[in-house]
């Protein structure tokens, strides 16, 4: 009997140490458009370690602040901003809009 | 979400943003998992052991030179109760006088992160920091001593009361920090601690200083649960250390009181993370009509309702199974002496899961005080070179927290169950013991899913 539960945990705890290390891109581009007060993708996520062009176009003049790696955006109207970052936090940050602090949406890193 | 404003993102939690990603379902699963295998490793352990009441292992700190003394004397109250006073104070100040919005305002990290979120926690792994820094007793102590008053108190504490001041107390707070909307508000803030301080002295007045820490205020009472769960003992004016959470099994704590009280320590722990969860979100968008029919006082009142609804939930299912413990164990008689026996096994989950739930918060959300020491009014000033600050993530790691957040819930349900099990072999007799337990196991082992689902939800906004 605990011969067997020994044995369950060192299979779990194993089985844990497989998991992880699948190969990501170490390079991503992500395009983002704001309308109003919706962005696409809605949804972005990236890998701890990428590293990540973020291009912003709005549709009219805005200040879009990248929570967390704390980068600030400053969009006109209908011209692509880029910026290109490593990414070394992995967490669920905020993107949104400053001036009427109006939340796009949670840009996720996951850890690599 | 029309004619509602729009919220920044998850502001249910006292105030701030939240970083961490919910735990992944492998993880959720291997932790689950864990929590049943050795839950039931524990039960093979206890199979035959006897009712003896042994005692555990302390380690008395007076042997060791230097520290036993210190410990000892007035000298860790004195400092730790300038540090409290200075604390309450810079809240009500930076509150009244600095900046209008939470992340700007010291008294929002000083209140939810440093002494809610932090002393908690630490408490709870060093000992009751809170003895040390409460303030009230602080001031009530030096405005006594300098009017000569007596701190008998002008009347005796109404002991049929217990300690429902205090969970009344509690709950006010919980609804406070997760319900009002008023918690990300630095001038509701400073409003908060000031009422609380005149009240807590008045108090204290009317029935002296010692009944009212013991029954009505709020986290004294709360502070020595956590103490019970700490490594510090104080028996017969020494002071021992011991290992965590055994302490628990000396609380001899009874009535519907000291149950609610605990309960309600888990359920609004459980509220602040169910109202970040999808789930949530959609029961509170449903209500949407009936919030926006009430006005402005439509999201406290729904929210408040939640916390109320989770709480009466928690205490059903809590007593529900005592029932079933008690039947198991063939024992009759009133359930209240059981189920308040059995309530202080529950405080290592509310610990751990306060330690799960609040860890990247703390560690991150903490470093934001730093920058706003050099401007603590927001008047301009640049009383130190900080603010140019930027929060380190160095200790944020989503991976590691995972997997922190899962050791804890983990551990923190086997102490439990252990507990419940030491607790059993003092409340029943013979085989009667084990088979009480396998109620309170998969009560045990619920709890851990529901803890569990929560870290593992996706995080939302609310309202």
């Amino acid at each position: 009997m605990k011969a067997l539960m020994v044995g369950g945990i060192a299979a779990l705890i194993l089985g844990l140490s497989a998991c992880g290390s699948s190969s990501v891109p170490s390079a991503i581009t992500i395009n983002f458009k704001v309308t109003g007060s919706t962005i696409t993708p809605a949804n972005p996520t990236a890998v701890k370690g990428q590293k990540l062009t973020m291009v912003i176009t709005t549709d009219k003049d805005e200040e879009v602040h990248f929570h967390g790696y704390d980068i600030h955006f400053d969009c006109k109207a209908n011209t692509p901003l880029s910026k290109t970052l490593t990414l070394d936090k992995s967490g669920s940050f905020e993107m949104e809009l400053e001036a009427t602090s109006t939340h796009l949406t949670n840009f996720t890193v996951n850890p690599s | 979400m029309l004619g509602r404003t729009p919220a920044p993102a998850v502001l249910a939690h006292g105030f701030g943003i939240r970083y961490d990603l919910p735990v992944p379902l492998y993880l959720y699963v291997i932790a689950a998992g864990l929590v049943v295998v050795l839950s039931f490793l524990l039960v093979v352990v206890f199979v035959g052991a006897r009712a003896e009441e042994r005692d555990y292992p302390r380690f008395s700190v007076d042997r060791i030179p230097l520290v036993g003394p210190v410990a000892r004397s007035r000298v860790p109250r004195v400092v730790g109760a300038t540090i409290g006073v200075l604390v309450l104070a810079a809240i009500i100040v930076t509150g009244l006088l600095g900046a209008p919005d939470a992340t700007g305002n010291p008294a929002e990290y000083l209140l939810w992160i440093y002494f809610w979120a932090g002393t908690v926690l630490v408490s709870s792994v060093v000992g009751n920091l809170y003895a040390l820094l409460n303030p009230f007793s602080a001031i009530y102590d030096v405005a006594t001593r300098l009017l000569r008053w007596s701190q008998g108190g002008l009347r005796s504490y109404p002991e049929r009361l217990g300690v429902w001041p205090a969970a009344a107390g509690y709950f006010v707070f919980a609804y406070f920090e997760l319900a009002s909307g008023q918690s990300a508000h630095p001038r509701s803030v400073a409003a908060a601690a000031i009422i609380y301080t005149v009240y807590t002295l008045a108090m204290m007045v009317v029935f002296g200083r010692d009944a009212w820490l013991r029954h009505g205020e709020t986290f004294s009472v709360l502070f020595t649960f956590i103490e019970a769960f700490g490594p510090v003992e104080k028996r017969d004016g020494r002071i021992y250390l011991r290992p965590w959470a055994v302490g628990l099994t000396r609380l001899d704590l009874e009535g519907w009181d000291v149950i609610s009280f605990v309960i309600l320590t888990l359920s609004s722990l459980a509220f602040d993370g169910f109202s970040a969860t999808p789930l949530w979100s959609s029961i509170y968008l449903g209500l949407g009509g009936l919030t926006d029919a009430l006005g402005s006082v439509g999201p406290p009142l729904v929210k408040g309702a939640g916390l109320l609804g989770l709480t009466l939930l928690f205490a059903i299912v809590y007593m529900l199974f005592i029932r079933l413990v008690d039947r198991a164990g063939r024992r009759r008689g009133k359930l209240v002496p059981v189920a308040s026996a059995f309530a202080f096994t529950l405080i290592p989950i509310a610990l751990v899961y306060n330690a799960a739930h609040n860890y990247s918060y703390m560690v991150v959300q903490g470093q934001g005080l730093i920058p706003l020491l050099a401007d603590p009014l927001h008047n301009g000033a640049h009383l130190l070179p900080t603010a140019g600050y930027r929060p380190s993530f160095a200790l944020a790691d989503a991976g590691f927290v995972w997997y922190l957040q899962v050791v804890l819930i983990v551990v923190g349900h086997v102490i439990a169950v252990y507990l419940a099990h030491r607790r059993a072999l003092t409340t029943y007799e013979g085989k009667a013991v084990i088979r009480s337990q396998y109620p309170m196991l998969l009560l045990m082992v619920m709890y851990t899913a529901v803890s569990l689902w929560i870290l593992a939800q996706p995080i939302t906004e609310a309202g």
